[in-house]
């Protein structure tokens, strides 16, 4: 699968100012699977949840960009509950964490810090067990190897849409 | 609701269309839950940047963990009060602006400590120790806050850099905002000439 990374983005209301990007905050992308914005596998992960789960990932994402707004380290921003290391594996002798919110209702945001005030968003799952399953931690496993593949290779800017 | 009056952010229009299409068939957020949202992380942020733990909340304030957590939640309607109460602890004031959905937010006290520091370094020399490093370090330019700030909650760095002028022709060119900090602070630090800019 290859890889592209887009802005993660919610429609604001239009009477509330969206919070805008300074050099301090985190920057939260999505994954693509092609060069395309239409490819977004965030939206392909939300899209076919029920409407009381799409609206709980709304509600997550809108406090996940207003807490990235303010650049300062997330896992203090959110109660342990809310924001804890789900799974870790080794890459290239490098310890790399993905990390999962619980926003609201049953869904979680897993995501992994990419340096320079980056963060992608792995995957989001309606989840109704607290505990991934080894395929699930494989899955995110699989997923950030591909991105962190980006870094390593310096194209996660090329690979930007 | 801000704690400062400088002016340093610049808008961006993100794409939101595809988004908006798996919404579109939900009731539409409610502009006051955005809101309170926005304040319950920024409130939040004032007490990571000012070094404090809900743990410290709990006891320096009295509350209960069942309290701070709803007041950062941002899902609460907050009193005046509470705010006023919760922003007096970290010695700080706020205010109330009124402006229009088009004109930047004032900066947060943890957006000012964030500056622009422009090190052209004239040579490079790199230690022994450095260079034996078996991976690629990450480089980073700090305030001397941020710096002052890592050294006193054990988050220092393995490494400091250090700029050394071995005439004045080496000269480093720095904002007008940093090189006094950074001259104030360091005192293994080589003194680091201050050049007028062109605008002066």
């Amino acid at each position: 699968m290859s890889v592209f990374f887009r802005r993660l983005t919610i429609r604001w209301p239009d009477s509330v100012q969206p919070p805008t990007d300074w050099d301090g905050c985190w920057k939260i992308y999505t994954i693509c699977t092609a060069a395309n914005k239409g490819a977004c596998t965030t939206i392909a992960d939300v899209r076919d949840c029920s409407s009381k789960d799409r609206k709980d990932a709304r509600s997550s994402y809108i406090s996940f960009v207003n807490k990235g707004h303010t650049g300062q380290n997330l896992s203090d921003l959110y109660d342990d509950k809310q924001c804890h290391e789900a799974h870790s594996f080794k890459m290239d002798g490098k310890e790399i964490k993905v990390l999962r919110i619980w926003g609201s209702g049953v869904i979680r945001i897993y995501f992994c810090y990419l340096g320079d005030k980056n963060i992608v968003i792995l995957k989001t799952w309606p989840k109704r067990k607290d505990r991934l399953s080894d395929g699930e931690k494989l899955q995110l496993e699989d997923i950030a190897r591909r991105v962190l593949k980006c870094l390593k290779t310096n194209t996660f800017d090329s690979r930007v849409i | 609701m801000t704690n400062s009056t400088a002016l340093v952010t610049t808008n961006q229009n993100h794409d939101q269309d595809d988004f908006l299409e798996i919404f579109s068939d939900l009731p539409p957020i409610e502009p006051f839950d955005v809101k309170k949202d926005f304040l319950g992380a920024q409130m939040a942020a004032l007490m990571t940047f000012s070094g404090k733990s809900r743990a410290d909340l709990v006891s320096d304030l009295g509350w209960k963990k069942s309290r701070i957590s709803s007041v950062l939640s941002g899902k609460c309607n907050l009193t005046i009060k509470t705010i006023w109460e919760f922003t007096s602890y970290f010695g700080l004031d706020f205010d109330v602006i009124f402006r229009t959905s088009d004109e930047q937010r004032p900066n947060q006290p943890w957006q000012k400590s964030v500056e622009k520091i422009s090190v052209k370094v004239a040579r490079r020399q790199i230690s022994d120790e450095f260079s034996k490093m078996p991976t690629i370090p990450v480089i980073e330019i700090q305030t001397a806050n941020e710096v002052a700030k890592d050294l006193l909650t054990g988050n220092h760095k393995s490494y400091y850099f250090s700029v050394s002028i071995t005439n004045e022709n080496d000269s480093i060119p720095l904002t007008l905002e940093a090189s006094p900090q950074a001259n104030s602070f360091f005192m293994d630090f080589p003194k680091i000439q201050y050049l007028p800019t062109s605008k002066e």
